[in-house]
């Protein structure tokens, strides 16, 4: 596939931004792991420093499209990680590597998700790929089971809303809705594990109890709570 | 969750029942026997700000003045506590608020499932009072079912 550089910029953005995810998505579909990559990497690099610098002015909705599209790119670089675990000779015969195919799986549907959940683009772009990714989920759990999973009770004592830094209960900022590209997310300052428990269908599917992961007669070691959002990579300057 | 009338909920969290009076909508904590104390449900305050954006008067414990913790069971559920409708004039925004809320969360929560897992269930204690009477609704069970229900219920 011939490159010519893109610039993104405020007037080429959408059109910018379709040639780069229609490149993404030729090397997601073509397995070529090196091209993919480095185009995802450099459009999130690029895509970053627009998203925190805001060139286009303080208040743009491009920054929520913006925003969208570095899910949708991050995503795609996850899938071709993803790929790349699944050619790996001999990995269902490796705990270790079973293990980072699982995660690997659910951190690229996660943002797959997010980004059909809330889709900016007509016709979605992901639509194909997302056929690919739920076959990829049928086979996974065909070869690996329904499983079980880890499913606490989190007491959250003080949380704040991460636009205005108030208590989330005070303030007129809806979870999920966009404020100027960014949205809006509860941030828990003191939380308490109240319980956990063992269950078939968990908000967290990382949170999978591995049967090799014993440590002693019945005591396994488990992720029981996930830390991670989907944006934390947009958030890391 | 235990079957507590709207005053013993307000004494519960210290709130004198005047300060409810003049909302039509309370969106009250559920009673956590892990912790003996009311905490909110881990999806009322987003409801209780939709009701807000959507001009209805709604309140949560927090608007009444009492500070208590919230819990999120991280599991694929919806639970959206106890909610006392005081007017029925207001159950048609209500009843689309919430099964908006609702079809979004089940599919958001869906998502994330292999097709075999169990469909998210939704956990809602819902008392209508008019006119002295009262229907109660203590559900728990799946998004569709629930939809069915709120939306057969007509104001008196």
């Amino acid at each position: 596939m011939e490159e010519i550089p893109i610039s993104l910029t405020e007037e080429n953005f959408e059109a910018s931004v379709q040639i780069i995810v229609n490149r993404c998505l030729y090397y997601c579909f073509h397995s070529d792991f090196v091209n993919g990559n480095k185009q995802c990497s450099d459009f999130i690099v690029a895509g970053k420093i627009i998203y925190h610098n805001r060139p286009w002015g303080e208040e743009n909705p491009l920054y929520t499209h913006l925003y969208l599209t570095l899910i949708l790119v991050k995503g795609l670089e996850e899938f071709l990680r993803m790929q790349q675990l699944l050619q790996t000779p001999g990995w269902l015969q490796d705990h270790k590597k079973i293990e980072q195919v699982w995660s690997q799986f659910w951190d690229t549907k996660k943002k797959f998700d997010y980004f059909n959940d809330n889709c900016c683009y007509s016709p979605n772009p992901l639509d194909k790929l997302t056929e690919n990714l739920d076959k990829v989920e049928s086979y996974l759990f065909d070869k690996l089971g329904r499983g079980l999973y880890m499913s606490p009770d989190i007491l959250v004592k003080k949380s704040q809303c991460n636009i205005c830094q108030l208590d989330l209960r005070a303030c007129e900022h809806i979870s999920g809705w966009f404020y100027n590209g960014v949205p809006c997310q509860e941030v828990a300052l003191d939380i308490e594990i109240v319980s956990v428990s063992v269950v078939q269908s968990p908000y967290d599917m990382k949170c999978r109890i591995w049967p090799w992961n014993k440590v002693f007669e019945n005591k396994y070691s488990v992720r029981i709570v996930n830390a991670e959002n989907i944006d934390d990579f947009i958030r890391k300057k | 969750m235990e079957d507590l009338e709207l005053e013993q909920i307000l004494a519960g969290l210290g709130v004198s029942e005047n300060k409810a009076f003049g909302f039509d909508i309370l969106l009250l904590p559920e009673f956590y026997k892990l912790k003996d104390k009311f905490v909110d449900a881990q999806d009322s305050l987003l409801l209780n700000k939709l009701l807000k954006k959507e001009g209805l008067s709604s309140a949560n414990a927090f608007d009444l003045g009492a500070d208590i913790n919230s819990v999120e069971r991280k599991s694929s559920d919806i639970w959206l506590g106890t909610i006392f409708i005081l007017s029925d004039v207001v159950l048609p925004i209500f009843i689309d608020v919430v099964s908006g809320l609702i079809s979004k969360a089940v599919s958001e929560k869906r998502d994330r499932k292999h097709e075999n897992a169990p469909y998210p269930s939704v956990h809602l204690k819902l008392r209508i009072k008019e006119n002295g009477t009262e229907t109660e609704i203590n559900y728990k069970g799946d998004a569709e079912t629930l939809d069915k229900i709120l939306k057969s219920i007509k104001p008196k």
